[in-house]
């Protein structure tokens, strides 16, 4: 899995592509470290498999920044991903977007 | 379980670096399947139900000792029908004691806990059994 970071005016934009595993999070949970933002979007466009370990990872940061009076959104998911948030439920938990350019103006209205 | 002749077997590290390996394996092993509904849907979802029995395994059962193993049996079974996809897991990590394992609360932000609830809502059936030292999974998908 690749981690590649943009600022898009006051949002801090993470691309992951490729596999998103429990191998992987730890990754995830590393660039967490290093955020200064609260508003972040994580495009997935790129991630062709997303476990539970890594959607624990993607809570976490979704909780720490709400923590912060900001949020976390989600946006481009592929299809054969999107089982993992239905069936939990966390498509109703995270803000999800079918585009980048979506998901950062949802922080502006 | 006594091997036959397609089936695929697969004996792992314990450790999170080779889920991909796992998944790679399935994914190729579901391909060579004939007429299979949904074919990537069904492939990824049998992909994530197996990765997170694995995932729970080097997670729990090797807690205390790292360093086992996880052997993986892959069988597609034709008859008698219905036709479905027999996954074989075994490691010789600690017991699981399944009444320990709360569902999640779906209607709560949880992180952790959905493993194995994923797993059973993945495939069609999902058993456990502690024998002679080793855990055993079998989990079945109709194809």
């Amino acid at each position: 899995m690749a981690l590649t970071t943009r600022t898009v005016g006051n949002v801090t934009v993470l691309e992951l592509t490729g596999r998103f595993d429990a191998h992987m999070a730890p990754a995830l949970l590393e660039w967490y470290g290093k955020l200064r933002t609260a508003q972040v979007v994580v495009n997935l466009a790129g991630v062709n498999f997303i476990d539970s370990s890594a959607l624990a990872a993607l809570t976490g940061g979704m909780k720490r920044c709400r923590q912060q009076k900001g949020d976390l959104k989600l946006c481009a998911l592929q299809q054969p991903v999107q089982v993992i948030f239905e069936l939990t439920r966390m498509n109703r938990a995270f803000e999800i977007f079918p585009s980048e350019t979506e998901a950062i103006a949802s922080f502006t209205h | 379980m006594n091997l036959q002749a397609d089936d695929l077997r697969l004996d792992l590290p314990a450790t999170n670096k080779y889920l991909n390996v796992l998944g790679a394996c399935l994914d190729a092993f579901i391909a060579r399947i004939e007429a299979v509904e949904d074919a990537r849907i069904t492939a990824y979802n049998i992909e994530l139900a197996v990765n997170e029995i694995v995932a729970n395994i080097i997670r729990h059962a090797y807690a205390e000792h790292p360093g086992g193993r996880v052997s993986i049996v892959i069988r597609l079974i034709q008859e008698p029908e219905p036709r479905r996809l027999l996954i074989e897991l075994s490691d010789t990590g600690m017991a699981f004691d399944p009444d320990t394992v709360a569902e999640p609360d779906l209607d709560e932000i949880q992180i952790h806990g959905y493993g194995l609830f994923l797993a059973r809502s993945l495939m069609d059936a999902v058993s456990y059994i502690r024998r002679q030292d080793r855990n055993e999974w079998s989990l079945t998908k109709y194809l």
